[in-house]
């Protein structure tokens, strides 16, 4: 089982495509850093009052007659907070590590190399239908599940170690600069980060063992990418048309809840009651429950018809 | 008599449409013993690839039994895959590797020594031309290479489907002066074709199959040796035709001066004649070859079947 691993891991390697894929694995994410990082810099007053003119000095001025408006205590320094408040307004804003964790680089970077595994399995899985290798590796060992599951874990083996090196060096990359800036950060915010890019090591490695097990399955690449098409497609139209709670079991909702810890919704459309709660919650672990049953179903059906199926 | 290396029976193998099912093999029976070069023949269409493939574990039978080196399969194909090499239908490779890419990554799947991809791209004359690209080797090349993915693992029983489908003259008489050699070395050889000369060329025996049935089968002398035909030259042969038909002798055609006649006793053929008042001008054994067994097998048959 481990030659046969490690056959994967050469064929994955010798192949252009999945080369392509890893150098955007760490191209893409270097870029998201490197936007990070340029954009939360600290400019002065006198910079923002070049770039945008006096209504900079306008809305200082308003935010200190009203500061409650603006979100500031009236109470504290109101000349500093509306400062801060208003530079932030203008896109200034200082990085934190926690906001770039729940909404910001952290969840981007995951998505991006989510959506890169998802294609690499496609295609690694696919190159081999397409050219009917699968028939002279066969030739060579002909247990399949073996076969199957070898290409599984070198596709799962590849994404989780890409995106656990990638995230870990974009966290520890954003600690040093908010170091560096002498910037404070919340308590615990850099293992909180550490801890993300744990949980977005294993989801990338799903995505990319869920495009490999579901090409496998349908013996296309143009298959695969059809049927993710499709649902992400019916996804949208179906909370177009506004089924409620059909967020709940969008890919996208799950993914929040599973690298952040919670994705919040609302359901208007069933919701008239005075006492009724629009609000609604996607936790971690519902978003493990999701992911597991769609892993679980799509790799079951994929050995089962790989061990069954006559080769094309 | 050797072993038996390859033996098959009762195989079938059904399709399931939206007409109905589809019958591509239908109880087919065969056998190949150790040392042989057999020759596996039938028309295109005929099940030669399906039934290979069910051998081979790339698809599975409806019904009957397969055994390889006395054990069945698939269900014990591990153990006997590595003294089996095959190519099935035409090669099939990742075309941006390199050829010897190709050969390693086989080699260490099932851990056979690295070496030995060397001395396989050598026996099938790729050295020089191992470390371009797949893709960009011709047909012959291409061929050369899948017969050394075979002898990567120093195989017992070669199966080798088609094997000289797109090749040149001289590819051609490379791979049958290949098929001899392996033959002569002790390999049994398994040769699906329907290129009669081929079978004939280099087999030892041959299994004539049509539309998924055993239609012959035995060494090539015996399949040559029992179907003689005699060439009759006679005044009159729409009467010598009627004659020799109610007598119950098959008229198997006519080239214009002649009648053939499929029997291997010249004598009877004589006597019925004569006894009609049909005196011959001329007689004469015509030996067969595989392709006018094959025809002849083959039209009784009735085939021309899509399977």
């Amino acid at each position: 089982m481990i030659a046969l691993l490690r056959v994967e891991l050469d064929r994955l390697r010798w192949r252009r495509a999945v080369l392509a894929l890893l150098a955007l694995g760490v191209v893409v994410p270097v870029i998201i850093f490197v936007g990070t990082v340029l954009t939360s810099q600290q400019k002065s007053l006198a910079e923002l009052r070049e770039d945008y003119g006096p209504s900079i000095d306008d809305s200082i001025s308003e935010c200190q007659a009203r500061p409650r408006q603006w979100g500031v205590d009236p109470d504290g320094d109101v000349a500093a907070a509306c400062t801060d408040r208003i530079s932030a307004s203008y896109g200034n804003q200082r990085l934190n590590l926690r906001e770039q964790r729940e909404a910001g680089s952290g969840p981007a970077i995951i998505a991006v190399l989510a959506m890169l595994m998802l294609l690499l399995g496609t295609t690694f899985a696919g190159h081999d239908w397409n050219t009917g290798s699968i028939n002279n590796q066969l030739l060579f060992e002909p247990r399949r599940q073996r076969v199957w599951l070898a290409k599984l874990v070198a596709v799962g083996l590849v994404g989780g170690v890409l995106a656990l090196v990638v995230l870990v060096a974009h966290w520890t990359g954003l600690h040093i600069v908010t170091s560096v800036r002498d910037l404070d950060q919340p308590p615990q915010a850099l293992a909180a980060a550490y801890k993300q890019a744990v949980l977005g090591a294993a989801l990338v490695a799903a995505a990319g063992v869920l495009g490999y097990a579901l090409t496998m399955l349908l013996r296309s690449t143009v298959g695969t990418l059809g049927v993710l098409f499709a649902s992400g497609f019916l996804g949208i139209v179906a909370i177009a048309v506004g089924f409620a709670g059909s967020e709940r079991f969008m890919p996208w909702s799950n993914f929040m809840a599973f690298v952040v810890g919670r994705y919040t919704y609302f359901v208007t459309d069933s919701c008239f009651a005075s006492d009724c709660n629009p609000e609604r919650h996607v936790d971690r672990s519902d978003a493990v429950v999701y992911f597991l049953v769609i892993l679980a179903v799509v790799a079951t059906a994929s050995l089962s018809t790989f061990r069954r199926r006559d080769l094309p | 008599m050797a072993e038996p290396v390859v033996e098959i029976r009762g195989l079938r193998k059904e399709y399931a449409g939206r007409k109905g099912s589809h019958v591509a093999v239908a109880d087919l029976d065969l056998t190949v013993h150790e040392g042989d070069v057999h020759g596996f023949l039938g028309p295109n269409g005929s099940g030669k690839t399906t039934t290979i493939r069910m051998l081979l574990g790339l698809a599975s039978a409806t019904r009957g039994s397969m055994v390889l080196f006395g054990h069945q399969v698939p269900a014990s194909l591990p153990e006997v895959i590595g003294r089996v090499g095959a190519v099935v239908e035409s090669p099939k490779f990742s075309p941006n590797f390199t050829g010897r890419q190709n050969l390693t990554l086989l080699a260490r799947s099932v851990g056979v020594p690295t070496q030995r991809v060397d001395a396989a791209i050598e026996t099938v004359g790729l050295t020089g031309r191992d470390r371009g690209r797949y893709k960009t080797y011709s047909l012959g090349m291409k061929q050369r290479l899948a017969v050394a993915a075979t002898l990567l693992k120093d195989p017992r029983l070669l199966i080798l489907d088609e094997p000289t489908n797109g090749l040149d003259p001289s590819g051609i008489r490379e791979v049958r002066e290949m098929i001899r050699d392996l033959g002569e070395a002790g390999v049994t050889v398994l040769l699906s074709s329907h290129i009669l000369a081929e079978v004939q060329q280099v087999c030892t025996s041959a299994t004539i199959i049509g539309n998924g049935r055993t239609l012959a089968s035995g060494t090539v002398t015996e399949l040559l040796g029992g179907s003689t035909s005699q060439r009759l030259v006679v005044p009159d042969q729409a009467a010598a035709r009627a004659a020799l038909e109610a007598a119950g002798l098959q008229v198997t055609g006519s080239d214009g001066e002649a009648l053939l006649v499929e029997s291997d006793q010249p004598a009877e053929v004589t006597r019925v004649l004569g006894e009609a008042g049909i005196w011959l001008t001329g007689l004469a054994p015509v030996r067969a070859d595989l392709e006018s067994i094959f025809l002849t097998l083959t039209e009784h048959d009735g085939l021309g079947s899509d399977s």
